[in-house]
């Protein structure tokens, strides 16, 4: 069975957005309500002339060692075979236990007032309110397409494939070791990994 | 900088705060009634009352949830604090009910239950031993929750259950203090609850303090910030630490050095109530605004 | 063409002077292309060093370009951009030369001279393809230069140029136009000088070559000259320029949108020449003709070289035909050319600036709808404006002459022809309904910025409301003005199609009461199919399947017409121009100006009038800057609430007026404050709210320019950032018209419990 991950290159990030417009559109998430599955942030260092900017995509880590999986009393919030944790809206309870879990930020609370207006705006969405997250677009993956993030990335800065594949482009940027997981100390084992340098602090 | 988390608020709190009290009182009370000194009234007023606490608790946490029908999966995931929470939270129910009907005899229709089902009253002791260490763990259960989730290190200490753990304990004194001052159980009202609740804030000040210690200096920036987040809200320090910790404290200290002389008088008797119904507030408080300080890990 | 059918000589539509004309110009007088963001494709992908500067969201946002650039940048090339603010094309640069808004030129000079000084620069491709060699003089008074040439006395267009050939030692005539210099008029062959010997003359006159002139013009421009003009320190212009002139292959990023300053277009010219310098014209790692502008191209020169016609005309042969044809008389039955003509020709009488270049041009529009515009002594007064897919009141300058001349009570009538109701249809009398591109059957067409040659024809969904398509509006109002046939043939000669073919889906959509635009479509198919040798049903299912079909390779195309190496560029000379005939036109016609000098002019910013480079601001004055965030193009995502939650998600740094801390603690100004800023020099005025941050020059500020409107019915931009166009005069700069976005500075103030 395949073990899906990332690598997130953030040499060619360049801030648009694309990736966020597509998760949305292929996903039918409740960004009328500022929420997204990915986000990328805008982040600046340092002082005039000096001064740096860096756009760093979120998204799920997936997790091999997922809190949001352990804390889910349903068990909703669950790892497929494939490595990919999915979300199972017509278990999950809305305790948001997996919410003030997750260390990444991943996970958002698809409400009933973004369920009804899931119908207006894509005509159908969840069948009921949910905790919502990427789901690595696995009904994508499943036809064996890409996530819709990675395949409208036009800077090529999202890499997606199996981990376990060593002719995947993820096992052998991964192999190489230049690819750094985010805080791995955490003991949660992300799958997504990061080429580039991340800002140390905040400017 | 931090990013507070807005998923748990007050109905969550509401939930852990009757969680606390209302386990503690079933275990003091079933407890004292059964095991110490037999006290029907008490342990009646004892066991009805955490049944309602803990069932008005329950209902705010189904208010809260997004999906409450949902709840029939409970079972899908032992590895979940929430599972045991709610196996807990039903065996102390369970138990109560068991308990209680010996006592409840005289009334009308539950007494005809009573009355038939004799094994109960041979099983009383058990029931109560049962039903008060389900109480304790639904208080464990509250504290645990929080620790576990590794997104937000100032809940993630183990120094956080202990804290709820003693708070619950306090509450449920607390409680039982109101309770028979209100009933007219003169004389006793501040000897007991009074001073072991003396005792058990001293105990939570300690807990207290060394739970914020060690995430001021526990060298994780994120709970430093929660502890400089709540020493910086007057609700906190004016609402729980003054007005839930202290001075419940001073005024049990003071009677207790009062004495035998002023036992039963009616002042002594409503400042036991008053100091009741401070640790009450304090409790929610406590469990309010650790639920605000919770500020995620900051990983990127 | 329904303008030309009809007699109208005005056409307002996609207004390219607030948009890339001051880039495109600039690169036009150079390769003779007009509409060069679809003309030319900048090779990011296989260049080692690239310079760019006013093109950031060109290159980083959901783009074609992004690829490419991206795909480049991954394969180690080093990005230098210019750039007052770390923008998201500077935050991903090896260099960014932080200058000030407007002094990118500077820059660009101390570049083009360490090229010259080292001799980097191509030779052999400025012998043989541009003007470089060609003899010329100076003018007796002022910095003009003057080409050799013999005129053709018929068409009054230059039939010879002059160079000296190194091998007879002696000056030999070259054809015109023509797109070598290796053989002379006789056919014989010709090695012509880059440097002519001291003391060449040619009819009595002294001459140098071209190249030399340039030479000169940039002697001086060293980076110790330039450091004052962008505030930036020597050493790094100077690095920059060392690594520009010595690692290969470089390339100058071809630039979109820039119409910000009257030197914006010789600031595009000296990025021209710069890559004219390197050779890198129509081939790997510099600037590549797209398949649809060399097949143009290369039908007519073939047509030239035949004694054939066609129905285009590449470049700047198309674009001088199209203003011809609106600006004289005599090619209109009332003989009334178009107002931007009527509007210059009365501007320049008077000694004031008109516009040389006048195609598509707005100038004088507003004054014509006012009645305040004659012609022969007799009013020009606009009666009836048919608006298509534009928004001048939001995307041209001033928002309120706008405002005024659509609502003048001597213009009666509106239409607005328009997808979604924004800024401009708030003036409309009539609005009709237009569908999106995605539920607009088009025609089939050329797929843009692309270097192998591709077809696009895409499968249109569902119409969601009850729009017409352009074309059978257009064919309704021919046929209720009386000139559907003419219209028809217009068409048909222009496209090329079958005439009867044509009429046939023409008419019978029409006599159904169904759009024309599908069977058009299935004609253009059929056609397609026919010259390129396929099956219909086999073409319908490739483009149903992919969209796409590709029709040629780019090693394909360049093997058989590069530009200028099998076929003249589209310039009047055929080579590419150092020196631009155009403009050498624009200074006969209206006498010498540095925005057209036929070489390089250096032109400094002047952001107030009489400012120079190095005067102070006042405490509460900036430069002016602005560009595009990835989210939002300058109208039609207006209602798209995605990308508006988007923009909002993101706050300030998108929708806010980006200023130093520096100098907005001194205002006591805050990140989210309500703030005013005011054109200094016209007194125009725009709300906005503060964004504090370390990413921009302490004496500059920016906005994003596409946003700020103001019809409430776009409930989610309505309130939104500031409109670019509430600061921006109506004012414009001789040569095309372009708007001047960001010439002049802007005073800040604090608004105390303003509304914004």
């Amino acid at each position: 069975m395949a073990r899906y991950g990332m690598v997130i290159d953030l040499n060619t990030c360049t801030g648009c957005r694309a990736c966020q417009a597509a998760c949305a559109a292929e996903n039918r998430t409740p960004f009328w309500a500022g929420k997204f599955r990915t986000h990328v942030e805008d982040r600046t260092t340092g002082a005039f002339p000096v001064v740096n900017r860096y756009f760093l995509p979120h998204l799920c880590m997936h997790c091999e060692n997922a809190p949001c999986v352990s804390v889910c009393p349903t068990g909703a919030s669950h790892r497929t075979e494939e490595g990919i944790v999915v979300v199972d809206a017509e278990r999950c309870m809305g305790c948001k236990y997996c919410i003030v879990a997750c260390p990444y930020g991943a996970r958002y609370v698809y409400e009933s007032e973004d369920v009804r207006r899931a119908q207006e705006v894509y005509g159908e969405g969840p069948k009921g309110s949910t905790a919502d997250k990427c789901s690595f677009c696995r009904q994508r993956v499943q036809a064996g397409m890409e996530p819709a993030c990675v395949a409208t990335c036009l800077a090529g800065a999202r890499i997606f494939g199996d981990l376990d594949d060593p002719r995947s482009q993820v096992a052998k940027v991964v192999a190489e070791g230049q690819a750094k997981q985010v805080r791995a100390d955490l003991g949660t084992k992300p799958k997504v990994y990061y080429l580039g340098s991340l800002p140390d602090k905040e400017g | 900088m931090y990013t507070q988390q807005d998923a748990w608020g007050t109905l969550i709190a509401a939930y852990l705060f009757l969680g606390g009290v209302g386990g503690a009182t079933a275990a003091i009370g079933l407890t004292v009634d059964q095991y110490v000194k037999p006290n029907r009234r008490m342990g009646v007023a004892a066991g009805l009352s955490s049944l309602v606490l803990l069932s008005v608790g329950s209902i705010l946490l189904l208010v809260d949830l997004l999906q409450p029908l949902n709840t029939i999966y409970f079972f899908g995931n032992p590895h979940s604090w929430i599972f045991w929470g709610i196996v807990f939270i039903l065996g102390m129910i369970l138990f109560d009910v068991l308990y209680l009907l010996p006592h409840l005899e005289g009334w009308p229709l539950v007494g005809r239950l009573a009355r038939d089902q004799r094994c109960l009253q041979r099983w009383q002791r058990i029931t109560a031993a049962v039903g008060a260490a389900c109480g304790f763990a639904v208080t464990l259960y509250t504290g645990f929750l929080l620790s576990a989730a590794p997104g937000i290190p100032f809940w993630n200490s183990p120094l956080l259950p202990v804290l709820f753990t003693v708070s619950a304990f306090s509450t449920g004194l607390g409680y039982l203090m109101v309770m028979m001052g209100l009933s007219g159980n003169v004389g006793r009202v501040m000897v007991w609850p009074g001073q072991i609740d003396a005792g058990t804030i001293l105990l939570e000040l300690i807990a207290l303090l060394a739970f914020l210690a060690a995430s001021a200096f526990g060298g994780r920036p994120e709970a430093a910030h929660s502890v400089r987040y709540l020493l910086g809200s007057p609700a906190f320090v004016v609402g729980f630490l003054l007005v839930g910790l202290i001075l419940p404290l001073a005024i049990e200290g003071y009677t207790m050095a009062k004495g035998r002389r002023g036992e039963g008088s009616a002042g002594m008797v409503g400042l036991g109530v008053l100091s009741g119904l401070l640790v009450l507030v304090g409790g929610f408080l406590l469990r309010q605004y650790v639920l605000l300080a919770g500020f995620y890990v900051k990983v990127w | 063409m329904l303008a030309k059918v009809l007699q109208i000589p005005n056409v307002v539509s996609f207004q390219v002077q607030n948009c890339m004309l001051g880039q495109h110009f600039g690169l036009d007088s150079v390769v003779g292309s007009f509409n060069s963001h679809d003309d030319i494709v900048s090779d990011y992908a296989n260049a080692k060093i690239i310079l760019s500067m006013r093109a950031n969201a060109s290159l980083t946002s959901a783009s074609g370009r992004t690829r490419r650039l991206t795909d480049g940048l991954r394969k180690g090339a080093r990005l230098i951009v210019l750039d007052p603010r770390r923008s998201e094309a500077a935050a991903k640069a090896d260099t960014w030369l932080p200058v000030k808004p407007g002094t990118d030129q500077a820059v660009l000079l101390v570049v083009l001279r360490e090229i010259i000084q080292r001799g980097t620069y191509d030779a052999d491709f400025l012998r043989k393809h541009t003007n470089a060699p060609f003899l010329a003089t100076s003018a007796p008074q002022g910095p003009m230069v003057q080409l050799a040439m013999k005129m053709d006395e018929k068409t009054g267009k230059p039939a010879e140029f002059y160079v000296y050939d190194e091998a007879r030692k002696e000056v030999v005539p070259l054809p015109c136009p023509a797109n070598s210099n290796l053989k002379d008029t006789g056919g014989n062959a010709v090695a012509p000088a880059l440097v002519a010997p001291d003391g060449l003359t040619w009819q009595g006159k002294p001459v140098r070559t071209v190249f030399q002139f340039l030479m000169d013009r940039v002697k001086a421009c060293t980076a110790e000259w330039a450091a004052a003009i962008p505030d930036v320190p020597a050493d790094q212009i100077a690095a920059v320029a060392r690594d520009f002139a010595t690692i290969r292959p470089a390339m100058v990023d071809s630039g979109w949108y820039d119409v910000r300053f009257a030197s914006s277009i010789q600031t595009w010219r000296t990025a021209a020449l710069i890559q004219t310098l390197l050779g890198g014209i129509d081939k790997e790692a510099g600037w590549i003709y797209s398949a649809e502008a060399r097949e143009i191209n290369t039908n007519f020169w073939k047509a030239m070289r035949s004694g054939g016609s066609v129905s285009m005309a590449p470049g700047m042969y198309g674009a001088i035909g199209q203003a011809a044809l609106f600006d004289t008389p005599s090619n209109w039955t009332h003989g009334v050319p178009t107002v931007s003509k009527v509007w210059s020709d009365s501007q320049w009488a008077a000694g004031k600036d008109g516009v040389a270049f006048d195609m598509a041009s707005y100038a004088g529009y507003p004054e014509s709808m006012m009645g305040k515009l004659t012609y022969q002594g007799k009013p020009y007064q606009l009666k009836f404006v048919f608006l298509t897919a534009c928004n001048p009141v939001r995307t041209s300058y001033s928002d309120q002459t706008w405002k005024e001349a659509l609502s003048s009570p001597t213009l009666p009538l509106v239409v607005s022809y328009d997808v979604e109701p924004q800024d401009t249809t708030l003036y409309a009398d009539v609005i009709l309904p237009d569908l999106s591109y995605m539920e607009r059957s088009d025609p089939l067409y050329d797929a843009a910025q692309a270097l192998d040659r591709a077809l696009v024809a895409r499968n249109p969904v569902t119409p969601t409301v009850d729009g017409r398509h352009m074309l059978d509006i257009f064919f309704e109002l021919a046929s209720r003005f009386g000139r559907y046939d003419q219209y028809m043939k217009a068409m048909s000669d222009f496209f090329g199609w079958d005439l009867a073919a044509l009429k046939g889906v023409v008419d019978g959509a029409r006599s159904q009461g169904r759009s024309l635009a599908p069977g058009l479509r299935e004609m253009m198919i059929a056609g397609a199919a026919r010259r390129m040798g396929k099956p219909v049903e086999a073409l319908q299912k490739d483009f149903n399947e992919q969209g796409t079909v590709r029709v040629s390779t780019l090693e394909e195309q360049l093997k058989e017409a590069g530009i200028p190496y099998m076929f003249p560029a589209p310039t009047p000379s055929g080579r590419v121009e150092l020196y631009s005939l155009f403009f050498a036109g624009f200074t006969k016609e209206h006498g010498y100006k540095p925005n057209w000098d036929p070489i390089v002019a250096y032109m400094d910013p002047e952001w107030r009038p009489g400012m120079k480079s190095g005067d102070p601001l006042g405490e509460d004055e900036f430069y002016f800057t602005h560009g595009h965030i990835s989210t939002m193009s300058p109208t039609s995502s207006a209602d798209n609430d995605l990308l508006m939650a988007l923009t909002r998600e993101q706050g300030l740094i998108y929708t806010g007026v980006w200023m130093n801390p520096r100098r907005a603690a001194k205002l006591g100004i805050a990140s989210g404050d309500a703030i005013e800023l005011e054109n200094s020099v016209t007194g125009q005025r725009a709300e906005g709210r503060a964004y504090v941050t370390e990413l921009i020059r302490p004496d500059t500020v920016f906005i994003a320019s596409s946003l700020g409107h103001e019809n409430r019915e776009l409930a989610t931009a309505v309130g939104v950032g500031t409109a670019l166009n509430k600061l921006v005069p109506y004012k414009m700069e001789p040569v095309a018209g372009v708007a001047e976005t960001g010439q002049f500075t802007v005073r800040v103030r604090k608004l105390t419990g303003g509304r914004v």
